[in-house]
């Protein structure tokens, strides 16, 4: 004994070196055997865990797979695309071919420029006729993102010289479907645009930009960019171009040298430019172009995980201190046997992040779970989507944020200051308001506050869902099937040829018998496809007044239809009349304008009855109707200044075939709706195919979908924003009811005794419950007033993301406070009720 | 006893607890020795300060002021980590209630402060063997707490005290929750171990056992009010009755005699 102090000094280093694993070993052991000793406690306590670390880990992993990562080319970082922009307007353009070559032979700032457009072909001598997505590329553009082909070769330098051989590569996800990803693909010929083409190899997966192809041919082989107008027409900018920097060389140097560049281009030019152009030209990293639209969701996204995983950590930490309570005794019983409290802190510590990490564990496999839902997700705003993995990074994040929550619930309860000799002899039975009770109330006030403000969120993001689904678009979806066929246009290549088959399809389908009313147009509302097509740039020339060519109106596009198609849509003629049969080629010209147009140009009288003209008088136009303003890209998105023209006379290669079926019951036997619907698509479809096989046997279909699915589409976005935020907040709910549950649990385990001595003299059962209720009660309600702050914020936030929501509304709070409030008070409830049927000698012998 | 070491020095020892405003004198200037290979049993009234006390000898607690001393060093300055030090490598617990965790078995239980002292799992387990053996609970190694009779819970708790082979062994009231014969067979176990000339203080209540001890100190409101030598009485009956007095009659209605005593009035706080 005599050498005390001496022995101290010593064995404190022997025990930090040689015995630490093994103190980590004995801790784990023992932790593990109390996890087994207490299944539920561990179980909600892991799941808890399990699910936010999962929707956080889900989330980031999108974020890293479409922000952190680098895009997976080689040098990506030094990748560009280059546009051209007319400053006055605010338009941005791609490239002409002539373009391209100056921008080449000027630039030295980047080494190398590819191009790309996309087109769609049909295919033949490969199964049936098929439409393919078709890149159209220079044979740098392999290099340049540095594919290596998986099967065969890429193009040569010499392959993009006009005349050369047709050749074709595939992409490794068309390979896959439509040759079953079968070696002997090379060197077959499958036929573009009535020329045999050889394909010449098969690409590697990769994130595809700015369209996803199915094919790639060369220059040479696409039939517009191989003809003679596209390679000497400076204005027909079709041609989207890559860069890659030299390697001294930064982004700014390529923005002002390329700016440069256009605007001498400009002067050398003028006529290749509309008067009045401030031409000029810049550059984007692939990354940003790529990741633009993503980031105001994902960063939404990202702060609701993590106030889910605050609300998880906040009721562990919670749980874990309701434990360390009933456990006063064993750590006193540990200390009086000579653990320090570093040693204790220690054992805590490894026990809690043993849960965490079970918890991050079974976290992971939740995110592995929901990946699938969470690309579908991305890829409505990056074709990087289909990169995102749980990667080590991700893992790396889950592993980091267990190990946060872990060492937070850890190391919370071990500053309890401990007197060890009562704990020795009350076993920790002390009252709640000495054993952290702050703390946990606060927790659970905290857990309150965001969940009230997550489910805020939610209810928000579905309204607005709901706004933009409600919205009056112009048109009504709902029993509309549409075919799309893109007519060959080396079979139909003329307009009279166009029209003549277009004709017979729709007198085909109004033969149908279920068929109530049909139409074709080029395109119609969301359509992913035709959207852009008959965009139209130039001035139009009015019949009252003098003509101005640089009066270009934004967003305006001409619309083929024939007549019924507003009937069809169920949209509304304001004045005038429909098309008929009757506007054929050999009437006069016809157009039909949409009330935003009409009121544009004759803001004071009616339209009908005046003319335009698109090409400076030559041939007019007569306004003949003014149609109500449909929304033709979404709901949310301002409709568009439309013209409709009659389909005879201005025919077009793009058919949408619209048939409604309203009323209709094919086989008289199905009532429900959902039902009827899809039976009517099955047999439109079939029926549809027949026609059109029987008219050209050799003409590919393109599409269908029923208008519903396209309007459905175009808030697809919106409605994945609206089930995730519905999810997290289901899951904030759960946690948040196991959190006020066993806070109140715990709290009538406290005052049993109490609760005795007041029904020994004399408190009924309903006082004790109003008793218990009112303190849960209590706490839910400072919680709740403080989630309406919080959720204002929120609100306000979302207000300017989402459509047309504010950041108060009524209905949703009041259901939110009301839904957390009843749920609290169910949950206060149980054990209310159970310290109420103690009997009170139990109650006042539970000391 | 004059050429026996001595191993507890407590002097002018007081304790003071401040409870809502009132502040309770537990223990007032004591003075203790203890001497290796003693057996002291302290006895008194309820609130007379015994567990007070036994929790500072056993450094679970400290002092308002005074000095004491184990071996010659003092011990009042150490800090929480030096005292639970202290704790593992020079005192054995034994509690009323037996205080073994209930998730863990006997042997690990026993085991612990060997793992607290950072001792290698062979000589460990030789050891948690050696000693259940002596308190004749080999086979019961695997079982848990709850498993096991008051009785040998108690002597599991006596096996986890002397595992580390402790300078001294504390014991408050190690047979208040044991029936007669559980509580006889465990004073006799103390009893053979203090024949091998392990140093034992243990607090009682129960005068029965008193005889057992080789010193009794009576303490009432915190202070000494007699120490006595039970080897030189050699275990008359005397003090018997005289303790018994004092243990019933005091807490119910304090005597003239026994007032006369109490210099400060004191509080008994909750
Ligand atoms: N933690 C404490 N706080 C306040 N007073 C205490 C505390 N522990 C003991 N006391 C008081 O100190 C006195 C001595 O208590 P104790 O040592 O437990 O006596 P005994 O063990 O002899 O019954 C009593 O008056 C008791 O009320
Ligand atoms: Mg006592």
């Amino acid at each position: 004994m005599s050498n005390t102090s001496n022995s101290i000094e010593t064995n404190n280093e022997v025990m930090s070196k040689n015995n630490f694993i093994e103190n980590v070993v004995i801790d784990t052991r023992y932790a593990l055997a109390r996890f087994i000793a207490q299944p539920i406690t561990t179980l909600i306590i892991v799941l808890t865990l399990a699910l936010s670390i999962g929707a956080t880990t889900a989330i980031f992993s999108v974020v890293n797979g479409l922000l952190f990562q680098a895009t997976p080319f080689k040098d990506s970082e030094r990748l560009v695309i280059l546009a051209q922009q007319d400053l006055t307007t605010d338009q941005s353009y791609g490239f002409s071919a002539p373009e391209m070559l100056d921008y080449q032979s000027q630039a030295q700032s980047f080494e190398n420029m590819a191009e790309i457009h996309n087109m769609t072909f049909t295919m033949y001598g490969h199964n049936d006729p098929i439409r393919v997505r078709t890149g159209v590329v220079s044979s740098n553009f392999f290099n340049m993102l540095n594919l290596t082909p998986i099967l065969g070769r890429v193009f040569t330098e010499a392959e993009d010289d006009i005349g050369a051989e047709p050749l074709v590569i595939l992409t490794y996800e068309f390979w896959q479907r439509e040759f079953n990803g079968q070696d002997d693909v090379i060197n077959q010929n499958v036929e573009f645009n009535n020329r045999s083409h050889k394909i010449i190899g098969v690409l590697p997966h990769f994130p595809q930009f700015p369209a996803v192809s199915d094919v790639y041919i060369a220059i040479p082989s696409c039939p517009w960019r191989g003809s003679e107008g596209a390679q000497s027409n400076r204005s027909m900018r079709m041609m989207t171009s890559f860069a890659k920097i030299k390697p001294d060389f930064t982004l700014e140097d390529v923005n002002s040298e390329v700016a440069n560049i256009a605007k001498g281009l400009a002067n050398t030019y003028p006529e290749a430019y509309s008067a009045n152009a401030d031409i000029s030209a810049g550059a984007l990293s692939l990354h940003d172009e790529l990741v633009k639209d993503s980031r105001p969701y994902l960063y939404t996204l990202l702060a609701t995980t993590l106030l889910l995983f605050l609300i998880a950590s906040a009721n562990v930490t919670n749980l874990t201190l309701s434990q360390h309570s009933k456990r006063k005794r064993e750590f006193a019983v540990r200390a009086s046997l000579g653990a320090s409290k570093a040693r204790l802190a220690q054992l805590l510590l490894t026990e809690s992040l043993l849960l965490s990490l079970l918890g991050g564990g079974l976290g992971l496999v939740f995110a592995f779970l929901g990946l699938d839902f969470l690309k579908d997700f991305a890829a409505n705003f990056s074709t990087l989507a289909s990169e995102i993995t749980i990667d080590s990074t991700v893992m790396l994040f889950a592993l980091v944020i267990s190990t946060v929550s872990g060492i937070i619930a850890g190391i919370v309860p071990s500053f309890t200051k401990v007197n060890l000799v009562s704990s020795l002899k009350e076993g920790g039975k002390s009252s709640y308001s000495t054993d952290h009770g702050l703390l946990r109330n606060g927790l659970l006030i905290c857990q309150f506050a965001l969940s009230l403000t997550l489910l805020i969120a939610a209810g928000l993001t579905i309204k607005s869902l709901n706004n933009l689904q409600n919205i009056d678009a112009g048109f009504s979806a709902s029993n509309i099937e549409i075919l799309q066929v893109d007519l060959n246009w080396t079979v139909y290549n003329n307009a009279q040829q166009r029209w003549q088959i277009s004709q017979q399809i729709l007198q085909e389908v109004r033969k149908l018998p279920y068929v109530s009313s049909s139409a074709l147009s080029m395109t119609y509302p969301n359509d992913t496809v035709g959207a852009n097509y008959g965009s139209i740039r130039q001035a139009i020339q009015l019949d009252d007044r003098d003509f101005n060519p640089d009066e270009v109106l934004p967003n305006t596009f001409n619309r083929p239809i024939t007549e019924g198609y507003f009937a069809t849509l169920d949209s509304q003629l304001l004045q005038g009349r429909d098309f008929s049969a009757d506007d054929d080629d050999k009437a006069p010209n016809v157009a039909i304008i949409n009330e935003k147009l009409a009121k544009k140009w004759w803001p004071n009288e009616s339209a009908i009855n005046h003319s335009i003209s698109f090409d400076q008088g030559e041939n007019w136009l007569t306004i003949v109707g003014v149609v109500e303003n449909i929304h033709e890209q979404g709901a949310a998105v301002e409709p568009s200044f439309q013209i409709y023209r009659a389909m005879a006379q201005s025919p077009t290669g793009h058919l949408a075939i619209l048939a409604n079926h309203e009323g209709a019951q094919p086989q008289g036997t199905q009532p429900q709706g959902t039902q009827r619907h899809e039976k009517g698509n099955s047999t439109f479809k079939q029926d549809i195919k027949k026609i059109i096989a029987e008219l050209d046997n050799r003409q590919p279909l393109s599409k269908f979908e029923s208008l519903q699915q396209a309007v459905d589409n175009s808030v697809s976005l919106q409605r994945f924003l609206a089930q995730l935020l519905t999810i997290f907040s289901a899951i904030a709910l759960v946690i948040t009811i196991s959190g006020v549950s066993g806070v109140m649990s715990y709290m009538v385990n406290l005052r049993t005794r109490e609760i005795g001595i007041r029904m020994a003299i004399g408190a009924d059962k309903a006082k004790v419950i109003t008793l218990i209720l009112s303190y849960g009660i209590k706490l839910t309600v400072i919680g709740l007033l403080i989630g309406v702050v919080s959720a204002y914020f929120s609100g306000d936030w979302l207000s300017t993301q989402l459509f047309d929501i504010d950041a108060f509304d009524m209905v949703i709070y009041s259901t939110a406070l009301i839904t957390l409030l009843v749920i609290s008070t169910l949950a206060c409830l149980l054990p209310a009720w159970r310290a109420s049927s103690i009997p009170p000698m139990r109650a006042l012998k539970s000391n | 006893m004059t050429n026996k070491k001595t191993l507890i020095n407590i002097s002018k020892l007081n304790k003071i607890y401040h409870t809502d405003g009132t502040a309770t004198n537990a223990l007032k200037d004591i003075d203790i020795t203890i001497t290796q290979g003693d057996y002291v049993t302290i006895q008194g009234p309820s609130g007379g300060g015994k567990s007070t006390l036994l929790s500072i000898i056993g450094l679970l607690d400290k002092p308002t002021s005074g000095d004491y001393q184990i071996s010659g060093v003092s011990v009042t300055k150490l800090s929480e980590s030096q005292m639970a030090k202290v704790r593992n490598r020079e005192i054995g617990f034994i509690f009323q209630d037996f205080n073994l965790i209930g998730d863990m078995t006997v042997s690990q239980n026993v085991e612990l402060p060997l793992i607290y002292r950072g001792i290698a799992k062979a000589t460990r387990q030789a050891k948690v063997i050696e000693v259940l053996k002596r308190v004749n609970m080999s086979e019961r190694a695997k079982h848990l707490p709850n498993q096991l009779s008051g009785g040998q819970q108690q002597r599991v708790a006596v096996a986890r005290a002397l595992v580390g082979n402790p300078t001294l062994l504390l014991a408050d009231e190690p047979t208040g929750n044991l029936d007669s014969v559980n509580g006889d067979s465990v004073m006799q176990l103390l009893s053979e171990l203090n024949e091998q000339g392990v140093t034992i203080c243990m607090v009682t209540h129960d005068s029965r056992y008193a005889h057992l001890s080789k010193r009794t100190i009576n303490l009432f409101d915190g202070q000494v009010v007699d120490n006595t030598d039970n080897e030189q009485k050699n275990g008359t009956s005397n003090n018997k009755v005289d303790d018994r007095e004092v243990a019933e009659l005091m807490p119910n209605a304090i005597t003239s005699s026994a007032s006369s005593l109490v210099k400060n009035t004191s509080t008994v706080g909750a």
